[in-house]
């Protein structure tokens, strides 16, 4: 059953007395000679599922069944013999009647309930005789013949965008008298189990209008909505799934970008970007400007992981980063999770940014690209196969190397830049119950730094998955992912020295989960999922006959992370919601391997290895049972205003190398093993969540989150060359706590949202900075956010973003001392001091070209400045003795506004 | 991955910019700074005791009246004595260094505070094999024709198979020469200057302001080719005529290598996008009266090897500002007689021959030493 705002008109215009179909000319048994239209009704619906409707007082009508005859034949009968009317819509639903039917709208039909009552007509009384509507459309689930046993109705079906038919992920569909609800997967499936009766329903999601439908459910059936777009001035600049499902969920933490949101934002040169758009929400921030990592309340960007329709990437970043590694044009949207991830994902403390690909256009083929000052990118997407298939495909890359060529300046010639990536989705609905989705990524990197080094990276993956549906209630998914950073260069920065080195991470993921809806107010998922790593650690080697560099093999390394979990989401009543989960993980380091024994863990050096082991391949080197947990609930103060609170425990197995400012691309990752032990946390939080009449929302959020055994970096350590990590890093704790304040409004001309965020990141680690517990890098305490959109025509928008933040943390200089009779620079404790405060504003508009929908193409200049005010944000500060005085310097990256100017085109018009 | 991405990222930006900035010096505590070394060399040695100071007050700040000793594995005990400021020097009649004997410092401060060094080695010394010169022009967007002068390398080898960690100290001595010569002098009657080139040739030597380290660990043998040292240009005078580099080099133990690799990646730091973070290098010395109390600086042991080598710039290129006598020099030569006594001498040149009009310049024009040189040609000079 297929249900659209349209739905009327095409009913209406498709009713006909003599529409009687050929499935209609099917022979009726002899059997059900003398029976009842009841009887009748009961074999029609088991024959083909052809629902017949009539007044239940015509139930009893006795039917006379002859010879062959058809099942026309009999209702053509009954209809003469008993002056009724038969109409056929176009789903095949048969409707007998003892009036005839409207063949217009009601005048009052979409008026609300208490605006229609005592004004209901002939015509609608007889349309469907015994439905009263109440607002929306009527959409009715199963037959009341199928339906007579059973006291559970489970709708099931899809979201899709009525314009493109892309399945919409996020949509929430609430049922208003029940206070309860679901929401769509990735491939915009839904499934609700609600007791018989009729029902409002309520779907929201994002960009589209609010749909209210009414629900008859008799039994179980599938329910498709197609969602329609808001009317331009209103579609944009909204960052969740929708306000109300923002106060009714139980989860906290989680935020939403879509890629039109991201359109809107002012671009840095000229290039959209999604995950860069995420430092505008609360509780996301970066260590410096320019650069690709993101710190989520207070962590290191290593406590993050990005999954692209189920493909872990590793490095995220084009250019060191500068811009994100993702092909805008195929991208969909990003969930953020920042706390209370779900129970699903294992191996991450802090985030999960679950990032989703465009699904492809079921309907016809399409063409979009873009132009931007250095890159451009091309997307087709369409069906194939009788719409069964679809496919989508997007490259881009850059022709930087042509823009570095024309600069001429010391040390920019010679040197280059480039960067490609590219998205391949295809997804096959075998059937209405079984779905196949494979996406494929690729992303690369190549940069010639004249005289110092060449170097290249690159990220590949792919993933398959398989979506079953179990009786349109339950369901069930299987896939499988596997993605491969690499890392290479070529330096050439000391004489004789010149070496090669390289790494490698590789990562094969298998997931099973199965989402079970028991009963109404339960939601139960319940799956496992394994991880294979495959390091390859790289080594250092002679890059010519003349480098004295001696060989160094850092070896390999390998283990498992598995995980069985179980989350149950119960809707105790309106006002309650409460959501439980647990996880086991199980983690194995795995040999070949030979490691270091060390007389004192906490203080290694190659002076206190007491002995060495080795390992044959697949002995466990170590192993370790780690259970997680996840606990949240809601309750509803009203209608528009709710409380929620969640804990969780995460471990995480795998930390990156890192001792600069910004994680470089050549950092190694590295596994826990016996000597640096996996990393545990919690994450509490509270908040506060309301609706502001619809039109906007405001939450408060509080979290504390605590960190063991958190990975640092000794003062001094070498992570580059030296084959032994753990000697190069010490453990200790990370606390971090904050409170958020996000006021969004996603309707009217003007939209956007506003937050503040109050965030402290300490850590302390016995051995650095003598045990003295020092802010993180990322301990940005205030920051503050503000994105605007103006819609000022249907063609013309505006947007605007205003940034501040805390200057981060940085070790300072502080006194002066001489050795060798030059003097030297002293520096304070780690991160005693800070840079000076960010602050920048971003100014964009969009123009469209002509609305007409019937064109063959169509385009939009989007025109930005970033830093419109040229402040010169410090990226870093540092010191340099020059004649006999220590010189203070500051970096800036972006010292000056940044203008840019963007095409995207489209072969046609249409909404995306 | 040493990653000078900022000039990549400049360039797409195309709007980076380094900047002054006032550093903030709230949190300076004054420290203990100690700096010695005890070599297999014959003696004096020399320890150097200070106090470091402000970021905003670059000056070496000696530190004086300390009670400083040195004592061996066995027990033995020498003492050094203040001859001058800050500086502790031992008797060279009773201390030499010997190879494989292990030392420790002491000091006592006035104060009653008491700091010893950790045990330092010294190593059998690796032989330096050769000092080598190299022509090379660099860019420089201060200079529009670049930058023309020699790049200096160093070469060592060693037969031991172990593991050596080096720290090179370079002195740069050359010859150079004022403008013009002393044709007259005046000191209220004007008279011929009795040595015309007196105050023209000049020798000065300096220590290389930077830090050359290197560790053949990670590398196959002992040899050392090619480790650069510094690179000298024709902005100075310094290449103008003879230059002669002296390089010592020290064979250290790991931590002393540390210490001023260490240092030496602190001083690289130009707060790059991938840099690494800036830390505190602490030395060997500790307080043993106050666990509290830092002190700066490392006390070494080394086995040392040194080489000179001479050096001609034949390239020409020469960049550096020269005197040139223009009118206003030649009208001042008239007023020196209506000088004051407190001026005196004045010093007049006639030009490069002695035969043009007589000048009078400024003093760095006509008097090498203000260079920072001495007259005296040095022992080793050719």
């Amino acid at each position: 059953m297929r249900i659209s705002t349209a739905f009327y008109i095409m009913l209406v215009l498709m009713l006909s007395a003599n529409a009687i179909k050929a499935q209609i000319s099917t022979r009726v048994p002899d059997s059900l000679n003398g029976k009842t239209l009841d009887d009748l009704a009961k074999w029609t619906e088991e024959f083909g599922r052809m629902p017949l409707y009539y007044h239940p007082n015509l139930g009893k009508l006795s039917i006379q069944v002859e010879s062959d005859d058809s099942l026309g034949s009999i209702l053509h009968r009954l209809i003469r013999e008993e002056n009724l009317h038969l109409h056929e819509d176009p789903r095949a639903f048969l409707y007998l009647s003892t009036t005839a039917f409207a063949r217009q709208l009601p005048s009052d039909l979409f008026i609300p309930k208490n605006d229609a009552e005592g004004k209901e007509d002939e015509a609608r009384s007889g349309y469907l005789g015994t439905i009263s509507l109440r607002g929306g459309p009527v959409v009715i689930a199963g037959t009341k013949q199928s339906g007579a046993y059973v006291k559970d109705v489970t709708i099931h079906g899809k979201v899709r965008d009525g314009a493109t038919s892309a399945p919409i992920f996020g949509a929430t569909i609430r049922v208003n008298e029940l206070g309860i609800g679901a929401s769509s997967d990735a491939d915009g499936r839904y499934s609700l189990t609600l007791p018989q009766g009729k029902y409002s329903l309520t779907i929201r999601t994002l960009e589209m209008d609010p749909m209210d439908v009414t629900l008859i459910a008799h039994s179980d059936d599938q329910i498709d909505f197609e969602m329609s777009g808001k009317v331009v001035g209103l579609r944009e600049v909204i960052v969740s799934a929708d306000a109300r499902s923002n106060v009714e969920r139980p989860d906290m933490g989680i935020e939403k970008l879509s890629v039109s949101t991201v359109n809107e934002i002012p671009r840095m040169m000229g290039e959209p970007d999604i995950v860069k758009a995420a430092l505008l929400l609360p509780g996301v921030q970066s260590v410096a400007e320019g650069t690709g990592q993101l710190n989520v309340r207070g962590a290191p960007s290593d406590q993050n992981i990005f999954y692209l329709d189920e493909i872990p990437v590793y490095n995220t970043t084009h250019l060191m980063g500068f811009f994100s590694a993702f092909t805008p044009n195929a991208l969909n949207d990003v969930s953020i999770y920042k706390s209370s991830l779900p129970s699903k994902y294992g191996g991450r403390l802090s985030s999960v940014f679950d990032i989703g690909t465009s699904p492809g256009n079921k309907d016809q083929f399409k063409l979009k690209g873009g132009i931007s000052p250095i890159t451009a990118d091309l997307q087709v997407e369409g069906p194939a196969l009788n719409n069964k298939l679809t496919y989508m495909s997007a490259v881009r890359s850059t022709y930087s190397s042509w823009v570095l060529n024309l600069i001429d300046a010391p040390g920019i010639n010679g040197s280059n830049g480039a960067f490609q990536d590219a998205i391949l989705r295809f997804k096959y609905d075998v059937d209405d119950k079984n779905s196949i989705s494979t996406t494929g990524y690729f992303s690369r990197d190549e940069v010639q730094l004249n005289g110092l080094s060449d170097f290249a990276y690159e990220n590949r993956g792919a993933s398959v998955k398989w979506n079953r549906s179990i009786r349109y209630k339950h369901t069930f998914s299987l896939s499988a992912a596997m993605s491969n950073y690499a890392f290479r260069e070529e330096n050439v920065q000391t004489q004789a020295r010149h070496f090669q080195s390289n790494y490698q991470i590789r990562h094969i993921e298998g997931r099973a989960e199965l989402v079970l809806r028991p009963f109404t107010q339960h939601t139960v998922h319940v799956g496992l999922n394994s991880i294979r790593y495959d390091l390859n650690l790289g080594g250092i080697s002679p890059l010519n006959a003349e480098s004295l560099i001696k060989p160094i093999d850092f070896g390999a390394e390998q283990a498992l992370e598995s995980g069985i979990y179980l989350e149950e989401t119960w809707t105790v009543n309106p006002r309650i919601t409460l959501k439980g989960g647990a996880r086991l993980n199980l983690y194995q380091y795995l040999g070949p391997n030979s490691t270091f024994v060390y007389t004192d863990p906490h203080n290694r050096s190659a002076s206190s290895i007491s002995d060495t082991l080795d390992f044959a391949k697949n002995d466990v080197i170590m192993g370790s049972v780690d259970p997680d947990i996840r606990i949240s609930g809601k309750y509803s103060l009203n209608e528009l205003t709710s409380i929620k609170a969640s804990v969780s425990r995460a471990h995480q197995y795998v930390n990156v190398l890192s001792n600069t400012v910004t994680v470089a691309p050549s950092a190694r990752w590295k596994l826990a093993d016996q000597n640096i032990q996996p990393m545990m946390g919690w994450h509490y939080s509270i908040g506060l969540f309301k609706n502001i009449r619809e039109v906007a929302e405001a939450s408060i959020e509080l979290y504390y989150k605590e960190v063991e055994q958190l990975v640092d970096f000794k003062d001094g350590a070498n992570l580059v060359f030296s084959p032994f990590p753990e000697m190069e890093v010490l453990q200790g704790d990370l606390t971090a706590f904050g409170v958020e304040f996000m006021l969004r409004k996603s309707l009217g001309k003007l939209s956007g949202w506003f937050n503040y965020t109050f965030a402290r990141s300490f850590v302390q680690v016995e051995g650095i900075n003598d045990g003295v517990t020092y802010p993180s890098n990322f301990d940005k305490p205030h920051s503050v956010n503000l994105a605007m959109h103006y819609q000022h025509t249907t063609r013309m928008s505006f947007s605007m973003n205003l940034v501040y933040a805390s200057g981060r943390p940085i070790t300072y200089p502080t006194a002066v001392f001489y050795q060798s009779e030059f003097p030297l620079t002293y520096f304070s404790s780690r991160n005693e001091f800070r840079i000076p405060d960010y602050m920048r504003c971003d100014i964009g508009m969009s123009l469209e070209g002509s609305l007409k929908a019937k064109k063959k193409f169509h385009g939009t200049w989007h025109f930005s400045v970033y830093n419109l005010f040229g402040r010169d944000n410090p990226f870093s500060v540092f010191a340099v003795p020059e004649d006999g005085v220590i010189n203070g310097y500051q970096l800036s990256i972006f010292g000056s506004p940044i203008p840019s100017i963007a095409y995207q085109f489209k072969l046609g018009n249409y909404a995306r | 991955m040493r990653v000078k991405s900022l000039l990549l990222l400049l360039a797409f930006a195309g709007t980076g910019c380094i900047k002054p900035f006032i550093l903030e010096n709230e949190s300076y505590d004054e420290l203990l700074v100690v700096e010695g070394v005890i070599t297999n060399e014959p003696g004096p040695y020399e320890i150097k005791i200070s106090t470091s100071t402000p970021i905003d007050q670059v000056i070496y700040h000696a530190f004086e009246d300390c009670e400083v000793f040195v004592v061996d594995g066995s027990g033995n005990r020498f003492n050094f004595y203040e001859f001058e400021t800050g500086v502790y020097t031992s008797d060279s009649a009773t201390f030499r260094g010997q190879i494989g004997e292990r030392y420790r410092l002491h000091i006592t401060t006035p104060q009653g505070e008491m700091y010893q060094s950790t045990w330092e080695e010294i190593l059998p010394p690796m032989a330096v094999l050769d000092i080598i010169e190299e022509y090379q022009e660099k860019d420089d967007p201060n200079e529009a024709l670049g930058v023309f002068g020699y790049q200096f390398y160093v070469d060592a080898k060693d037969a031991s198979t172990d593991s050596v960690h080096l720290i090179w100290q370079v002195d740069a001595t050359y010859e150079y020469r004022a403008d013009f010569k002393i044709d007259f002098y005046y000191e209220g009657v004007l008279r011929p200057f009795p040595r015309r080139d007196l105050f023209y040739v000049c020798y000065k030597t300096a220590r290389i302001p930077e830090i050359f380290t290197f560790s053949t660990a990670g590398q196959a043998g002992s040899q050392i080719r090619n480790k650069a040292l510094h690179y000298e240009d024709t902005r100075s005078r310094a290449l103008t005529y003879n230059y002669s580099l002296n390089v010592r080099q020290l064979r250290v133990g790991w931590q002393a290598y540390e210490f001023w690799d260490e240092l030496k990646q602190l001083k690289e730091l130009q707060g790059e996008v991938f840099d690494r973070q800036p830390f505190q290098v602490n030395g060997n010395i500790t307080n043993t009266s106050n666990a509290n109390d830092k002190a700066l600086g490392y006390f070494m042991a080394a086995g040392v090897s040194s080489r000179r080598e001479f050096f001609r710039w034949n390239f020409g290129k020469f960049n550096y500002p020269t005197c040139v006598i223009t009118d206003a020099n030649i009208m001042a030569y008239s007023d020196i007689f209506r000088s004051a006594p407190s001026q005196w001498p004045i010093y007049v040149t006639a030009g490069p021959g002695g035969v043009g009009p007589r000048a009078v310049v400024a003093d760095p024009c006509i008097d090498c030493r203000k260079f920072g040189g001495v007259l005296e040609k040095p022992a080793f000079w050719e």
